[in-house]
């Protein structure tokens, strides 16, 4: 099994099922012959041609848009957003088009589009963006966040076959980052699938619920916390929608005590969600308040102090589990 | 030296006098009365208090909305057509039965969404008519995205959508239309311009009013035709489809025409629409014309004409009483559908 970064293995797994599928095809702003901003599709077009890695025009409405019409038409269109930010310009095309089209006439809309999300990497307001939030209010789209290379391999190549528009919130920070050896192979790489929360750490006494980039920062805590003598429980959630609530459930039920955390700001982010179906079906199991550590309800700033006093950190994490722990 | 000034795109030569046959010409004639039928029942249900919601009716624009589509292949492995709301007449001849219409008028299970969505907001698989949303121009993007997937497999198929003046300000008509021509597909956009866009006039909307030079900014092959002569909008659009299949690129058509009530049946257009500009646009009716071109220039006998109208109000009379008859879908249905299980279940 090669070791390769959470980048290489989301371009392994397009390179994967563009070898098995010839429905899949790639398209954005500069992904042909320069394999995109951060070199996701490098080599896809010389491999599979113009037509299948596409050089469109800076028009993310317009790429979404074209995307939606060549799935609907049979094809596996994969579309790229330069940074996550830039969707925006496409919500329009994700919420009235591609996630209301199979609720209206049951016709099937398999689209993914990638989205290099997040902050902690000096981007400022308009680089730095985390997008899910913007999406999990409107039903008719899947949202995957994955914060492994494993995961981003797996779940890609699953959010591929989907037959539903997905947002794949892939997260930039992690690009370089993070390393492991992962299967992959048009035939034998291993597939994650859509849904299920991982447990990447069993404990008893406090669990953190969480996704992408702030995963590592859990493990982390929950390293910490273990010389405390205690013992902290990550589920990694994998994909907001859907949203694996027995995984959540279940977890909870067991330690009793809750934190959620995610890189995303406070208010209205999926955390919010996450609290309210342990309120409403774990209540009675709950020893403490359920807790988040999350963004600021800023806009993402730039200098380096800055984002770093907006972000959440593995301190902010610390500290809000060692209370909870301790109520 | 200089060099000339070169057009990036020029205007197509006009096409060939139109070489339809009567036939041809007939069938027209049946689909644009049918169309003129069905909307007249429909806006009768409407005022009946039998309709929910509004009513939009397409009346006078029936030449565009059945010559756009009478030149395509229908059918799941046809042409991709995506009509307008005053385009009644489209999903018509491009397969979707007349029943169906109205129960989607009526929000009955009978229609293409089950009762999901309402107005000419139609589709289906099975015709290759995707479901258009409100939003205008969002449907431009998607035909160019239909239309690129035919490339891709080297099909040789079109996809085809229009839509109002309105819509050429909005920026999914401009990106839509920019990416269709740097990927060279096989698209047909058209435009119709019935000069308003609910209260607002065309010069009100863009300082361009001839819409199709907006396409030509693009480096898209364009035309204007007159929008309520059937045979012009048909021969022009069997042009514009034989050049996509030809693999030579997307094609624009302005089909110039006008309102001829307000935006929906509960729009109050007395109060803002000319009154003479209304009297000399209704000489023009497309009906009308169609009907003196098969008299006189074709000699074809009333009685035939006659014929087809007898039929159609036989049509209409049964769709709209099996549109009654049937039922609204079981309320459980509001809970399904939102995600697809397979791509085989559309
Ligand atoms: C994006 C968007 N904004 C506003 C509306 C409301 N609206 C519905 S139809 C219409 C005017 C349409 O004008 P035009 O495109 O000229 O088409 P016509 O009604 O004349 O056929 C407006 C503003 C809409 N449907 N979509
Ligand atoms: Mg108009």
């Amino acid at each position: 099994m090669p070791e390769m970064t959470y980048l290489e293995a989301i371009r392994a797994a397009m390179h994967d099922e563009m070898e098995i599928d010839e429905r899949v095809f790639v398209m954005g702003e500069d992904v042909g012959r320069q394999g995109g901003a951060f070199g996701a599709t490098k080599e896809l077009q010389q491999r599979f041609g113009e037509l299948r890695s596409i050089d469109t025009p800076v028009a993310e409405s317009g790429i979404v848009g074209v995307a939606v019409g060549a799935a609907m038409a049979g094809q596996r269109p994969i579309a790229e957003m330069q940074f996550a930010d830039f969707v925006s310009c496409a919500y329009d095309q994700l919420i009235t088009c591609a996630a209301k089209m199979h609720y209206r006439i049951g016709w099937a809309v398999p689209l993914v589009v990638r989205c290099p999300n997040g902050g902690g990497v000096g981007g400022g307001p308009y680089h730095s963006e985390n997008v899910e939030a913007w999406f999990h209010h409107h039903a008719g789209l899947k949202i995957v966040c994955p914060a492994t290379a494993t995961d981003a391999y797996g779940l890609l190549r699953s959010a591929i076959r989907d037959p539903n528009p997905v947002v794949f919130c892939e997260h930039k920070f992690l690009y370089r980052r993070v390393k492991q050896q992962v299967a992959t192979g048009p035939r034998d790489g291993v597939l994650v699938p859509l849904g299920k929360a991982d447990v990447v750490r069993e404990g008893s006494d406090l669990s953190i619920i969480t996704y992408a980039s702030t995963v590592q920062l859990a493990l982390a805590v929950a390293d910490t916390l273990e010389q405390e003598d205690l013992s902290v429980e990550v589920i990694d959630l994998r994909t907001l929608v859907p949203f694996d609530r027995d995984a959540v459930l279940d977890s909870v039920r067991k330690t009793g005590k809750t934190l959620i955390v995610h890189e995303d700001n406070l208010t209205g982010g999926f955390g919010g969600e996450v609290a309210a179906v342990i309120a409403q079906d774990a209540f009675e199991y709950l020893d403490a308040p359920v807790r988040r550590v999350a963004a600021l309800d800023t806009p993402i700033p730039f200098a380096p102090p800055l984002e770093r006093e907006y972000l959440p950190l593995e301190e902010d994490i610390l500290s809000a589990a060692r209370d909870l722990a301790a109520y | 030296m200089s060099t000339p000034a070169r057009n990036i795109s020029a205007v197509p030569e006009p096409a060939p006098a139109p070489r339809i046959s009567d036939e041809e010409a007939l069938n027209l004639y049946y689909w644009m009365v049918l169309t003129r039928a069905t909307e007249e029942r429909a806006l009768n249900l409407y005022r009946q208090g039998k309709l929910p919601g509004s009513y939009y009716t397409g009346r006078g624009q029936e030449a565009i909305s059945v010559g756009m589509a009478a030149p395509l292949r229908r059918g799941a492995d046809g042409d991709w057509l995506s009509p307008w709301i005053r385009d009644l007449g489209s999903y018509l001849v491009h397969g979707v039965p007349v029943w169906r219409m109205f129960a989607q008028f009526m929000g009955k299970a009978g229609s293409t969404t089950r009762g999901k969505d309402g107005n000419l907001h139609i589709g289906g698989y099975e015709w290759n008519i995707p479901c258009q949303v409100s939003h205008m121009a969002d449907m431009i993007p998607l035909t160019v995205g239909a239309a690129l997937a035919y490339k891709q497999r080297g099909e040789d198929r079109v996809a085809v959508t229009s839509f109002g003046d309105g819509a050429t300000s909005r920026g999914d008509f401009h990106e839509g239309l920019n990416i269709a021509a740097v990927l060279e597909v096989p698209a047909v956009f058209v435009a119709e311009n019935n000069r308003w866009a609910y209260t607002t006039p065309i010069s009100k909307q863009t300082k361009v009013t001839d819409l199709y030079k907006k396409a030509l900014g693009y480096g898209i092959p364009a035309i204007e035709v007159d929008g309520n002569d059937v045979l012009a909008v048909y021969s022009a659009m069997s042009e514009a489809v034989a050049h996509c299949r030809a693999g030579r690129g997307p094609r624009f058509i302005e089909c110039k025409t006008y309102r001829m009530a307000g935006h929906a049946a509960h729009d109050k257009y007395e109060s803002y629409m000319p009154m003479e500009l209304l009297a000399e646009w209704s000489d023009k009716d497309p009906l009308k014309r169609l009907e003196q071109a098969l008299r006189e220039e074709r000699t074809i006998d009333e009685a035939k004409l006659e014929g087809i109208r007898t039929k159609v109000k036989d049509e209409v009379h049964e769709a709209v009483e099996r549109a009654d008859d049937d039922g609204f879908a079981d309320p459980s249905e509001a809970h399904l559908g939102v995600f697809a299980e397979a791509d085989t279940d559309a």
